[in-house]
């Protein structure tokens, strides 16, 4: 299952988080990319296996303080608009 | 035999005269005297293309093993055909084309049925041929000049041979494969979106499971036996079929499955959640 597939660009930054998260935790995976699908308004998101259990994701705005650790700055479409993020992984 | 001979004798003979009228200026007639000399060739690549053809369908339908289908079908129409001064003449042109094409693998030429091999080399034989003629009709000895035509000849004849047919299907299976990869990947499915208290109810249950991994993993007799009835109990709850009989370990790899199916499925992913939730509730 682990690899790139597509994500809907139309979430808000919470569900965004919730939907890897949950990937994250259902799939036995791990997030270890996200981008935009440059040929339509969508996500990408890369995982690969991860047999130990993480921590939550969380996204917030770029540069905007938050909990956990930062996994990667990108720019995401959120709510179907282009927007620069930071991923965090929750404690 | 060829039925139209077009000797190497007469073909020089011609190619002297063409090039007397490019030295003479009389462009005109050296185009008509490339023209017909192309012509000639062509019919005569034909004439041995047909009789390749016949040969190749009854031949290979007769033959035994796939060792003798490769020998047969990556052999040149030359050498298949009766002796021709022009097949000869084309063969020898270019060592180095006939060699790029006799590289493509045996074992590639055994999947291929005869059927598709001589669609392949009609089809490019039509679209070469195509071009000499537009280019004999609309071009002058200057664009032109039978060098040139030659040099077109010589890819009409080797596209009516089996390597060439296995080169051309295979550069368009990977062309396909790269289409046929770009639709699947516009295919393939989102991920499920998930709201922050289904993502709770992953961790949740994610959770349980790594507890429990970890009371089978420990080799603890009482702590297996534990980890036993309580995922006895989850896969119960949740409706999901198990051995009775089988192991803590079993039934561990029984729910990892269960929770794998949960990530593309609300309702399972409901079901599942409570069922863990009521067991840690007793």
């Amino acid at each position: 299952m682990a690899g790139t597939v597509p994500v809907s660009g139309d979430l808000t930054m919470d569900n965004l988080a919730a939907t890897l998260t949950r990937r994250e935790q259902s799939a036995f995976e791990q997030v270890t990319a996200l981008s935009i699908d440059p040929a339509q308004t969508r996500n990408l998101v890369t995982t690969v296996s991860q047999p130990q259990q993480l921590g939550g994701l969380s996204i917030c705005a770029a540069g905007a303080a938050s909990q956990g650790t930062k996994i990667l700055s990108t720019t995401v479409y959120i709510s179907g608009t282009k927007t620069n993020v930071d991923l965090y992984r929750l404690p | 035999m060829a039925p139209i001979n077009y000797s190497s004798s007469a073909l020089d003979a011609d190619v002297a005269a063409y090039h007397a009228s490019i030295a003479n200026h009389a462009l005109d007639i050296a185009k008509t005297q490339r023209n017909q000399i192309v012509f000639r060739i062509i019919a005569q690549v034909d004439a041995a293309y047909g009789a390749f053809e016949l040969n190749l369908s009854t031949r290979r339908a007769g033959l035994q093993t796939g060792g003798d289908a490769a020998q047969l079908g990556l052999s040149a129409a030359a050498t298949l055909v009766g002796a021709s001064d022009i097949k000869d003449i084309l063969s020898a042109t270019s060592t180095a084309f006939q060699g790029t094409r006799l590289s493509v693998d045996k074992n590639f030429f055994e999947q291929k049925t005869t059927e598709s091999l001589v669609s392949q080399m009609r089809a490019s034989r039509k679209n070469l041929q195509a071009q000499i003629l537009l280019s004999l009709s609309n071009r002058d000895v200057n664009s032109y000049p039978l060098e040139s035509a030659w040099g077109d000849v010589v890819n009409y004849y080797y596209a009516g041979t089996i390597p060439s047919a296995l080169v051309d299907i295979a550069g368009k299976a990977g062309s396909d494969a790269v289409k046929a990869d770009q639709t699947l990947k516009d295919a393939v499915k989102e991920l499920t979106p998930g709201t922050p208290d289904q993502a709770k109810q992953a961790v949740t249950i994610r959770s349980e499971y790594e507890a429990l991994n970890k009371a089978i993993s420990s080799g603890n007799e009482t702590s297996v036996k534990a980890a036993r009835e309580t995922l006895a109990k989850i896969l119960t709850n949740a409706k999901i079929q198990f051995d009775p009989g089988a192991s803590a370990s079993n039934l561990l790899e029984v729910f990892k499955q269960a929770i794998i199916a949960t990530a593309d499925d609300n309702a399972k992913l409901q079901t599942l959640d409570a069922a863990v939730k009521s067991v840690a509730s007793q």
